[in-house]
């Protein structure tokens, strides 16, 4: 599904070069679920942004489902996230203009959907992540849990493959947040190729596999069976 | 690519700030609209006011050679008389009417009953009419050609010399004397608001056949001959032709333009063309100078909306919308925004000149101001405008909004 070879990314800071990646190998298995652990400046955001095609790799190649990545233009790049890729961000993100079911069904205008189908499935969506009868309400009319729950029904409007979560419980308290992995969890039953960055140990714990980032390289790669119990 | 209703629910969302936005854009066209309509009613409007001196007209009159020509010597008066009027209508082909003029000082004495006081006295033919547009007022006449064979005492009224004479009692059929001499009055002048007039005003003239003139007076060389030309075009060639006539029969070199004086009112009305014309494109340029502050304005507001949606453009990209349809969006929104204001300024426009043309006005005002109307081709154009200077003031914010670094977008607070 997903292999990076050889990945760097620098940023120009000042005079100076910051190495946010530097030689990062990394292959992630279809249905794989994966939390991403490691503290600030670790270069974990920026090893999300480049798996979610926010950003291009400055050294090295990124083959997303058989096909290089790393080269594509924003064009292209706009097209692989709208088809392969849900975000879910720690901030949620929502459009504080547009309802629940809005905002649900926002990624499927991006891809051309006509707007009763739109409705339609992001109506459903809503029933899946339990939130069918908020639909018309606005984030701001939401909780923190509901409004993650309205996001994670975003991420799988285009039925994308991969899911990328950015702390997706951070704002939220244990009780929510652990609902909220529990609905990640779920999606990684059925199928789907999850990877969620953490500062989590006990979010890390539920996963089959962890890798740890250090100073922009990966430092361990753990394969554990996961304490759902 | 976004739909046209989600787009408008965004404006809706910023109501206010678009609202404001709008009504600049509406000021905009408001002004240019006004400008260029009242620039264009303006330019017809003095043009027909030229018309009322009479159309495509030149006036010769009295002068001095300045060159030695077949054995006489410069500096030599020349005076018209009464047969160069025909001479010249018999021999110059571009010529649609000529009228001999006779015209006095302001001190021919009139009087009716008590009422007594000097006017300016003009003897002319029937031709006259026409050529200077003399248009009487309901039942009366103009001079006609058997009142100048006959040397009928008849006069032609201007009208605020009816009033003087008659106040606002009918005049036509009355009599008044010249000079002591009674004359009968078979028409008043029309009102009329003319651009140009020569020795005074045709509102205070009493005109009577030029053969009445001359027994009323003895003089004979005349003050003006006024010669119509049939195309506004004709005029140098026409000019040409009638200095070789005059020339012949008075003896002076046709070239020696200063032997006979000439107005030429073809000239003149060119000029003021050229000159209100010049005009108008200052005033155009003016008006679209105001659009384009008012245009700035709205790039400006979408900018700032642009800057304060980073997080949600960046979002937008995250979520598969391509960089194009950010920046669509945003010139969409500039189009929609600079059209509703124009367009309404526009219909406020057409309202205002509605009103201007109920206000009752000055007759001398409204012979210049007329009565403008927002016509297609000032709309269209300005339409045309509005939707060009739109589409550049979303270009800016779409450039920018399209620009974004996703990552950095969804960084922002």
């Amino acid at each position: 599904m997903i292999e990076l070879r050889g990945i760097g990314r620098d940023y120009a800071s000042g005079d100076a070069t910051v190495h946010a990646l530097s030689d990062v190998d990394l292959e992630i298995e279809t249905g794989e679920m994966l939390t991403l652990l490691g503290p600030s400046g670790s270069g974990k955001s920026t090893l999300l942004h480049l798996l979610g095609c926010l950003d291009r790799p400055t050294h090295g190649s990124y083959h997303l489902l058989g096909r290089d990545v790393s080269r594509l233009d924003r064009n292209q790049l706009a097209a692989v996230r709208g088809e392969q890729i849900g975000f879910v961000f720690q901030r949620f993100h929502l459009m504080p203009r547009s309802t629940a079911l809005e905002n649900v069904a926002l990624p499927l205008r991006f891809a051309g959907v006509g707007a009763r189908e739109r409705r339609a499935r992001a109506a459903d969506l809503l029933r899946r992540v339990g939130l069918e009868d908020r639909r018309h309400h606005r984030p701001a009319e939401l909780s923190g849990g509901q409004q993650q729950r309205v996001a994670i029904a975003r991420a799988l409007a285009a039925d994308p493959p991969l899911i990328l979560a950015d702390e997706p419980t951070g704002n939220l308290d244990s009780q929510v947040g652990g609902e909220i992995v529990d609905l990640l969890l779920e999606l990684h039953s059925e199928g789907r190729t999850v990877v969620v960055i953490t500062h989590d140990e006990g979010l890390a714990a539920r996963t089959e596999r962890t890798v740890r980032l250090l100073d922009g390289r990966v430092f361990a790669d753990e394969r554990v069976a996961p304490d759902n119990g | 690519m976004i739909g046209l209703f989600d787009q408008l629910r965004e404006l809706w969302d910023e109501r206010r700030r678009v609202g404001l936005v709008a009504l600049g854009v509406l000021w905009g066209s408001l002004g240019l609209t006004l400008l260029v309509t009242f620039g264009l009613e303006f330019r017809s409007a003095t043009s027909a006011t030229m018309i009322r001196v009479g159309d495509d007209l030149l006036r010769f009159y009295a002068g001095a050679t300045t060159r030695p020509f077949a054995g006489l010597p410069s500096g030599r008066p020349i005076r018209l008389v009464p047969e160069d009027g025909p001479a010249v209508a018999a021999a110059v082909p571009e010529v649609r009417g000529v009228s001999v003029e006779y015209s006095s000082g302001p001190s021919t004495p009139v009087r009716r009953g008590e009422i007594a006081f000097d006017a300016r006295l003009v003897g002319v033919e029937a031709s006259f009419g026409a050529l200077r547009v003399q248009i009487p007022e309901p039942f009366g006449r103009f001079l006609s050609e058997t009142d100048v064979v006959e040397h009928r005492r008849v006069a032609f009224l201007g009208d605020r010399i009816r009033d003087q004479l008659f106040g606002s009692d009918p005049a036509v059929g009355e009599t008044f004397d010249i000079f002591g001499v009674p004359f009968t009055v078979v028409g008043v002048l029309e009102r009329k608001i003319t651009g140009s007039s020569y020795n005074g005003r045709e509102e205070d003239k009493i005109v009577i056949p030029a053969t009445t003139y001359r027994d009323l007076t003895g003089r004979r060389t005349l003050s003006y001959l006024v010669v119509g030309l049939r195309e506004e075009d004709d005029d140098a060639r026409a000019i040409d032709a009638i200095y070789r006539v005059l020339g012949a029969r008075h003896r002076f070199d046709p070239d020696d333009r200063d032997a006979l004086g000439m107005t030429n009112y073809v000239e003149f009305e060119r000029m003021v063309g050229t000159m209100v014309d010049g005009n108008n494109v200052l005033t155009f340029l003016v008006g679209v100078l105001g659009l384009l502050v008012s245009v700035i304005g709205v790039a400006n507001v979408m900018y700032v909306m642009v800057e304060e949606r980073t997080r949600e453009i960046g979002v937008m990209m995250a979520l598969g919308a391509r960089p194009w349809t950010i920046a669509s969006q945003r010139i969409l929104e500039g189009l929609l925004v600079t059209l509703a204001g124009g367009v309404a300024g526009l219909a406020l426009c057409e309202g205002l000149f509605a009103i201007l043309d109920r206000i009752p006005l000055d007759p001398h005002a409204r012979a210049y101001l007329g009565y403008p109307r927002l016509s297609w081709p000032v709309a269209l154009t300005v339409v045309s405008l509005l939707g060009l200077t739109g589409t550049l003031a979303g270009w800016v914010p779409a450039r920018r909004a399209a620009s974004l670094d996703p990552v950095e977008a969804l960084r922002e607070e």
